[in-house]
């Protein structure tokens, strides 16, 4: 039955109804089966998909082989997952920050590893205060630091554990010690810097 | 792009040997893991040339040709004696942000590797980055290369970065190097290393006030009172710059 003989199927058409009633008929004629040949095509089916037999005394050695592969298998996938995601971090070590860049300083919650630290500066009168330093590649202008009052500034820094060292920049010129941390012993480049120790709770 | 195509590569190498099965299949999978492996070690052994070039590239545009590359010989001799070439980029970087001349700067940079390598002596093969820039700042401030190593005996499995950084900076304000090493050790064998910090402070903020240095080192994680009978100072104090406790995104 098609498409097209459905359609034209009309109210008053005996010859569908015949059509309907002859497969009725058939429908419900009863298949003959044989039920010897049944078993034997399933059975057949089942041989056929069925595991090869073992030989006598290799189940254990095929057994332990395939538990070595395995862990071996495992081990090799472990590792590899842990060199994915190292390769993975340091393709995501972001580069030094570019002037114009949004100041990490902004930023009020420390990323998971790295502790928030505020550097201040109090009555230094200036138009603008930065802080360059060994976490920022001594860049003069990543980090700027906001005034809050008359003449302090602050600027609160994501830094993970560490030493570094640093020092304020006025207007983009004058180097300025931290009088309120403690000095480096190095000089290499006139005034010694201030030193900032961060530990963090995962540790040092 | 380097390291997305190495875990392409171990992640399709892994793939065949996971679908791998009997017979051939076995031998080729073993082949595969062996080749993982192969990949595995070449990707670790490769990263400290990576990490000593992602330190380098911090130099681009920020200093001359021929400055980069007297610093490039500075870094390579560094690297092939297993010193870590970050202070030495950032000492660098340092003179090039105060406007130093490009041989004073080459010098510092030159000075910072030799005491890398004398810390590295003093403190053994396996000190870390940090410890070794620390060190560092203690043979600056005054202590002998013998009184690291001695630190190092005394506390051959604890990591030395902080407890360094604190005797640096204790010496550096006049603290007298046997009894600041000693007390520093003595705290340091807690394994606390926050503590420890904010006992440092409180030495320096003790000695900055006027107690006398070893009068500060005798006063361990108590309170100090400064010579002129004022305010006490406390552990819980905040110096400055602050660290604040770390917060979690909401």
């Amino acid at each position: 039955m098609d498409k097209e003989q459905i359609g034209n199927t009309d109210a008053g058409g005996s010859p569908s109804e015949d059509r309907v009633e002859h497969a009725i008929t058939l429908l419900r004629t009863a298949v003959p089966v044989d039920a010897g040949a049944f078993d034997v095509r399933v059975l057949s089916a089942i041989q056929q998909g069925a595991t090869p037999p073992v030989r006598p005394g290799t189940r254990g050695t095929r057994s332990a082989s395939s538990r070595m592969t395995l862990l071996i298998g495992a081990t090799a996938l472990a590792a590899s997952v842990t060199v994915a995601a190292v390769l993975h971090n340091r393709a995501r070590e972001p580069l030094p920050r570019k002037s114009g860049a949004p100041p990490r300083a902004m930023m009020s919650v420390a990323p998971r590893g790295e502790q928030l630290v505020r550097f201040s500066l109090a009555g230094a009168h200036a138009t603008r205060v930065t802080v360059a330093g060994s976490f920022n590649g001594w860049n003069t202008s990543a980090t700027p630091l906001r005034r809050v009052g008359n003449a302090t500034w602050v600027a609160d820094v994501p830094l993970k554990a560490g030493r570094y060292v640093y020092q304020f920049v006025l207007d983009d010129h004058r180097w300025v010690q931290d009088p309120n941390a403690p000095r480096d012993p190095g000089d290499d480049f006139g005034k010694s810097n201030s030193v900032v120790t961060v530990v963090t709770q995962s540790g040092s | 792009m380097t390291s997305t195509h190495d875990t392409s590569v171990i992640t399709s190498l892994i793939t065949g040997v996971v679908s791998g099965s009997r017979g051939i299949r076995r031998v080729t999978s073993m082949l595969r893991i062996l080749g993982a492996c192969a990949v595995v070690i070449c990707a670790t052994a490769s990263r400290a040339p990576a990490q000593q070039a992602t330190a380098l590239t911090q130099l681009d545009g920020r200093v001359s040709p021929t400055l980069r590359a007297q610093l490039t010989t500075l870094t390579d001799s560094a690297f092939a004696v297993g010193l870590p070439v970050g202070p030495l980029v950032d000492k660098a970087l340092e003179g090039v942000s105060k406007h130093a001349d490009e041989s004073r700067i080459v010098a510092a940079v030159r000075a910072v590797m030799t005491d890398l390598g004398i810390a590295r002596r003093s403190l053994g093969a396996s000190a870390s980055e940090g410890e070794l820039t620390a060190g560092v700042a203690v043979l600056r401030a005054g202590v002998s290369a013998s009184a690291l190593a001695a630190i190092r005996r005394s506390l051959p499995h604890r990591p030395l970065a902080v407890p360094l950084s604190i005797l640096g900076t204790l010496v550096v304000q006049g603290a007298p190097v046997p009894s600041a090493t000693s007390t520093i050790v003595n705290y340091a064998t807690r394994n606390d290393d926050a503590r420890l910090l904010a006992f440092g402070r409180d030495i320096a903020r003790s000695i900055a006030r006027g107690v006398p240095a070893e009068a500060a080192l005798l006063q361990p994680g108590g309170l100090v009172t400064n010579a002129a009978g004022g305010h006490p100072t406390s552990l819980s104090q905040p110096s400055t710059p602050r660290i604040n406790p770390p917060r979690t995104k909401p």
